[in-house]
């Protein structure tokens, strides 16, 4: 178990995150939900270990993952940011296969070869794997950060908006492929998300961040209701059923008063030309 | 074994064949170094000529090699810890610091070259002291470590410019002549310790090379792949610290070839850190070889400063093969 207590943080003095418990379990996917600037990577930096809060603790199996070496918490936890920037050129396949630095020495093995192997035809990027990674489309790349992630064979995967530059296909490809981690690996997924409808699908657990501190935290159903999703987002939603009333979505209506005051003073108040 | 392991590690082969075809180019230049008198390529035949060869042609040689190597490696390394492909030794302002202690030395009237060679590398090395520093004090980031480095060295260049406003004309043309670059000042004791400082570092930057590999992707993503990425930069700026320090002090400043070895290796083997040294040596220590080969022949008996020839001999090179890779930007 993936285990935030008591979490608070801040740049520079400027407070982000404000004593967040959280909880990830083995086998299941938590979703990290919440407006822009909510502190969402920030709280997946200190899961990871990448940040030391300034109270409260993270562990990981009852130890403290700032006490790990960075190569143990290499093999515990996967990492997939939300940009990645690459400076010099760099096949996929070499990108893949970094997924495996936690465990080389100096050659990779027959065993880590098979990992990329699988990784590799399992999201579909075989074809391209010896293209350089700096000319593929932003989806692509997505993709081959979250190939890299699943190389790495961690019990913990921790996503930032993996499907944000996907189109549906994909998006639903990669949210399938992290609950089939939870559920048939038993790895613990952690995900920052946006698409409320989506992580109301396949979260177990939804965790709606709201100014740096936890809102509401449970089961997609309990957690998300038109109230709470009103009140993080500033939108109205309404739900739609389908005949079976057993699987809704959210549809928003209108922006609170404040996107539409921003309207106005951008572009004039409608009706004047 | 599957497709795309075989295509990965075909090209793991084809980086091997062409680390030897580097290999041969050094022995090459190597050769026409040795070979390369004042009277044209000839080998030594009187008794005195043979006297010269083995006690200035081949020390020269052997420190023309070592030089370009360590400038080619110290390069290759500075780019891949400050994430920067026109970072080099000297934007550390090691070159600067370095210029600036020679100037020192001359001013004080200090002229024994082991006196002006240690004067060269403790300012050389001061200037990644005073970045180190500061990123102490601040952070870390590619970006703080560049600024300061290009701060330093604009330091460093004002105090040389003082030095030869207040010095004597024959002072100030000694400080702008050590700034060009000689092959021609060290002996076999100073060879052994350019040496040391060069050829000592070169497994540990092996050992870094997959960390190298990690941090090209970003600096979180390197750390979520168990990379310590403050401790591999700052490993990193003192190892290429001190091979550029080794390689000014006894060489003077040949620029260039620290920023250019390591992008024409990076053309031939791609960016794998673990041919990339390798290839970014020999490929610095064949250019620095054969542009002193020229610069001793071409206006013979003069010897044109190496640190002019490598850039007149490198940068067509460098134009060549930008316009024959295939990839967009290099
Ligand atoms: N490196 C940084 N230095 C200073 N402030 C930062 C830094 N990174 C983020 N912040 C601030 O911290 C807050 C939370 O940022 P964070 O990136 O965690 O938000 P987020 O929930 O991931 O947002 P988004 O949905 O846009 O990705 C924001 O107000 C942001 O401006
Ligand atoms: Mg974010």
């Amino acid at each position: 178990m993936l285990q935030a207590s008591g979490l608070s943080f801040a740049y520079n003095g400027r407070p982000v995150l404000d004593g967040i418990d959280l909880a990830a379990r083995r086998g299941q996917v938590t979703a990290l939900l919440g407006p822009n600037g909510t502190g969402k990577t920030t709280l997946l930096r200190c899961l990871l270990g990448l940040l030391a809060p300034g109270a409260g603790r993270v562990l990981a199996d009852g130890r403290d993952v700032r006490a790990l070496k960075p190569a143990q918490r290499a093999r515990l936890m996967a990492y997939v940011p939300q940009e990645v920037s690459l400076r010099f050129p760099m096949s996929v396949f070499e990108a893949v296969l970094l997924g495996r630095r936690p465990y080389l020495g100096w050659r990779p093995s027959h065993a880590d070869f098979s990992v990329v192997e699988r990784v590799l035809s399992g999201l579909g990027l075989g074809p391209l794997a010896e293209r350089d990674l700096t000319t593929l489309s932003g989806g692509q790349r997505q993709k081959v950060a979250l190939a890299r992630a699943l190389a790495q064979e961690t019990d913990f995967l921790l996503l930032d908006e993996p499907t944000s530059s996907l189109d549906l296909k994909h998006q639903i490809e990669v949210l399938e492929l992290a609950a089939a981690a939870a559920r048939r690996r038993g790895m613990g997924v952690v995900m920052a998300l946006h698409e409320v409808n989506m992580a109301a699908r396949y979260a177990d657990q939804v965790a709606l961040l709201c100014g740096g501190a936890m809102a509401a935290q449970g089961a997609p159903d309990e957690v998300l209701d038109a109230g709470s999703i009103e009140r993080v987002y500033g939108v109205a939603v309404d739900r739609y059923m389908d005949g079976d009333g057993n699987r809704g979505c959210w549809f928003p209506l209108r922006a609170a008063e404040g996107a539409r005051q921003a309207c106005e003073s951008i572009f004039g108040a409608q009706g004047e030309t | 074994m599957a497709e795309w392991t075989a295509g990965y590690l075909g090209g793991q082969g084809r980086r091997q064949r062409f680390l030897a075809v580097l290999l041969c180019l050094a022995v090459l230049a190597a050769a026409l170094g040795l070979a390369a008198g004042p009277h044209g390529i000839a080998l030594p035949r009187t008794g005195l000529e043979i006297e010269m060869f083995w006690a200035l042609r081949l020390p020269r040689v052997v420190l023309a090699l070592l030089i370009g190597s360590g400038l080619a490696m110290a390069g290759g390394l500075s780019q891949a810890v400050l994430r920067n492909p026109l970072a080099s030794p000297f934007t550390l302002g090691i070159a600067s610091g370095g210029a600036f202690g020679a100037a020192l030395a001359i001013i004080l009237g200090v002229l024994s070259p082991w006196a002006m060679a240690a004067s060269a590398f403790a300012f050389a090395l001061s200037t990644s002291l005073l970045v180190l520093g500061l990123a102490r004090l601040k952070n870390s980031r590619p970006e703080t470590l560049i600024l300061g480095g290009v701060a330093v060295m604009f330091l460093y260049s004002a105090a040389t410019s003082l030095l030869q406003y207040v010095g004597t004309e024959h002072q100030t043309q000694a400080i702008v002549f050590w700034s060009f670059g000689n092959l021609g000042r060290a002996g076999w004791n100073e060879i052994a310790v350019a040496a040391a400082m060069i050829l000592l570092p070169a497994p540990l930057l092996l050992k870094l090379a997959w960390d190298l590999n990690a941090l090209a992707g970003g600096d979180e993503a390197a750390a979520s792949l168990g990379v310590d990425v403050g401790r591999v930069r700052l490993l990193g700026i003192v190892l290429s610290s001190l091979m550029a320090a080794g390689a000014i002090a006894f060489a003077g400043v040949i620029g260039f070839i620290g920023l250019v070895a390591p992008h024409a290796a990076r053309m031939c083997v791609g960016s794998d850190h673990r041919y990339l040294f390798p290839a970014s040596a020999l490929f610095g220590a064949a250019l620095v070889t054969a542009a002193d080969a020229a610069a001793r022949t071409i206006w013979a008996p003069q010897v044109i400063p190496i640190g002019i020839v490598t850039s007149f001999l490198g940068v067509p090179f460098f134009f060549w093969l930008l316009l024959r890779s295939s990839r967009e930007y290099w």
